[in-house]
């Protein structure tokens, strides 16, 4: 504030608090009491502050009637144009992001279930599943185990639906002979036939003397027989395997999961997949989560 | 202790109940239009049934208290002045600072001696001359009856700068009258 400022403050007696300000500009000084000079001031602060409405109720019948209507019928998100919108696109963000979430470790830890992820991911996601209480093969840990590729699903989440060995079996096999997506021939399947899981297939086939494709071909289908722990007995996949073209050869990339593919597989780490948030429309914005009153004028958060 | 009128009002008007809507219309209704009256002259009425219609749909999810819902009010009166003026394509600061460089003439004097002086005429007297931010704080401060610490919010301004303004308003008017006086 500049020297003149403070001149005037003397002459006109408006102490820096603002203290005789306030009082003026609140109508709470009386013209004869106000400092000289701002008599003129303090009169027509009571006048504009009067009580006489005048014209100033006009509408009143119509916008009570809005008001009333609008408080007892929440307006929808996508017509509340006061941050409403905000509101639903974070929520639905969070349940769209948390439903993926949701799906994507689903389909990890089926795929981690049938021990069909490549050897050191199989590893990686074997402990931390474990730390779910979801307990998938380990190639590390299962190298010395013995037993077929049924084997390698232990522990309790999991197992409590595992397929039986011949439903893994009959799931690798059906992941083995399934073509690449991203190959438009059968025969290049890159480093996929390599993995820990397919190996193991191939091993077992190798210790019985026989190929892949007649080994697999003597795999029955789980999904055509009462398979205890499992209503995942569709038959839609059943045909895959013994329909696929035999000669191929073992070499393939790691990155053709075959989880989906996996008759038999426990779904019960896989939600459903239409059970994520419902359509927009139906969740008014009164039910949404909302911030605090004071936040709804963004910009101006002090309304106290 | 029994709770403010209008507090209650705002109760009942949360649950939809026409008294209290009605109670609180009349309690800041009329501070809402001088305000626009002067703010967006002829369209004020409109404005301030958009801010109700607007502070209706918020209304659910406020938790303040009548005094703070004025303040919602007045926040959303000022923003659809805003919005008006941008459609209309034109800016009230420019009307406004035109204005605040007219001096204050003999009327004012007259009508500060009228005895039946209306409200919207002592406005007018009282932030003609002044500059937009010093008239704009002195109509919320007069007409809105809010606080600094209210004003400042819905000006985006801190509370000291609100009291800064509010000194050299009333500065000016000090000077303004003195002036007329002495014609």
């Amino acid at each position: 504030m500049s020297p003149a400022d403070d001149d005037m403050d003397e002459m006109f007696g408006l102490p820096k608090t603002g203290g005789i300000a306030d009082a003026l500009l609140e109508g709470r000084v009386e013209p004869d009491d106000a400092p000289p000079g701002l008599q003129e001031v303090a009169t027509f602060v009571l006048a504009a502050r009067s009580s006489n409405a005048d014209g100033d109720l006009a509408g009143e019948t119509s916008v009570v009637a809005a008001f009333i209507e609008s408080v007892r019928a929440p307006v929808g998100i996508f017509q509340d144009t006061e941050g409403g919108a905000r509101v639903f696109s974070r929520s639905f963000s969070a349940k769209v992001a948390g439903a993926a979430a949701v799906l994507a470790l689903g389909g990890a830890t089926v795929a981690a279930a049938t021990g069909s992820l490549p050897g050191s991911i199989q590893g990686v996601a074997s402990r931390n599943l474990s730390h779910l209480g979801i307990n998938v093969p380990d190639p590390e840990t299962d190298a010395g185990r013995s037993g077929g590729a049924g084997s390698n699903i232990h522990g309790s989440t999991v197992n409590a639906t595992a397929p039986s060995t011949t439903a893994n079996e009959f799931g690798l096999c059906t992941a083995y002979f399934a073509p690449d997506s991203r190959s438009s021939t059968n025969t290049n399947r890159g480093k996929a036939l390599s993995s820990t899981a397919f190996s193991r297939l191939s091993a077992e086939a190798q210790a019985k003397g026989e190929t892949v494709q007649v080994f697999c071909a003597a795999v029955p289908n789980p999904g055509t027989t009462s398979n205890s722990g499992s209503d995942n007995s569709s038959t839609t996949d059943t045909g895959k395997p013994v329909t696929t073209p035999a000669g191929k050869t073992p070499g393939g990339p790691p990155n053709s999961t075959p989880a989906g593919n996996t008759p038999g597989q426990p779904p019960t780490s896989t939600p459903p997949s239409g059970t994520p948030a419902g359509p927009p429309t139906s969740t008014p914005a009164g039910h949404t989560p909302a911030g605090p009153p004071s936040s709804v004028p963004p910009s101006h958060p002090g309304h106290s | 202790m029994s709770q403010d009128p209008l507090d209650e009002a705002l109760d009942e008007a949360r649950r939809g109940e026409e008294q209290g809507v009605v109670a609180l219309y009349r309690a800041f209704n009329p501070g809402l239009v001088r305000y626009l009256r002067h703010q967006a002259p002829g369209v004020e009425e409109d404005l301030a049934s958009e801010a109700w219609a607007a502070g209706a749909a918020l209304l659910p999810r406020f938790e303040g208290d009548a005094k703070a819902f004025r303040a919602l009010l007045f926040t959303l009166a000022r923003r659809r002045t805003i919005d008006h003026y941008r459609r209309s394509g034109r800016s009230p600061s420019v009307v406004e600072l035109r204005e605040a460089h007219e001096p204050a003439d003999q009327w004012d004097l007259q009508a500060a001696v009228v005895s039946d002086l209306s409200a919207q005429e002592a406005i007018k007297a009282l932030v003609k001359g002044l500059p937009t931010t010093q008239a704009e704080v002195v109509l919320l401060r007069v007409v809105g009856d809010l606080s600094v610490d209210e004003v400042a919010g819905i000006l985006g301004r801190s509370p000291g700068s609100v009291r800064v303004i509010q000194h050299r308003a009333l500065q000016r008017l000090a000077k303004k009258f003195k002036k007329v006086v002495t014609l």
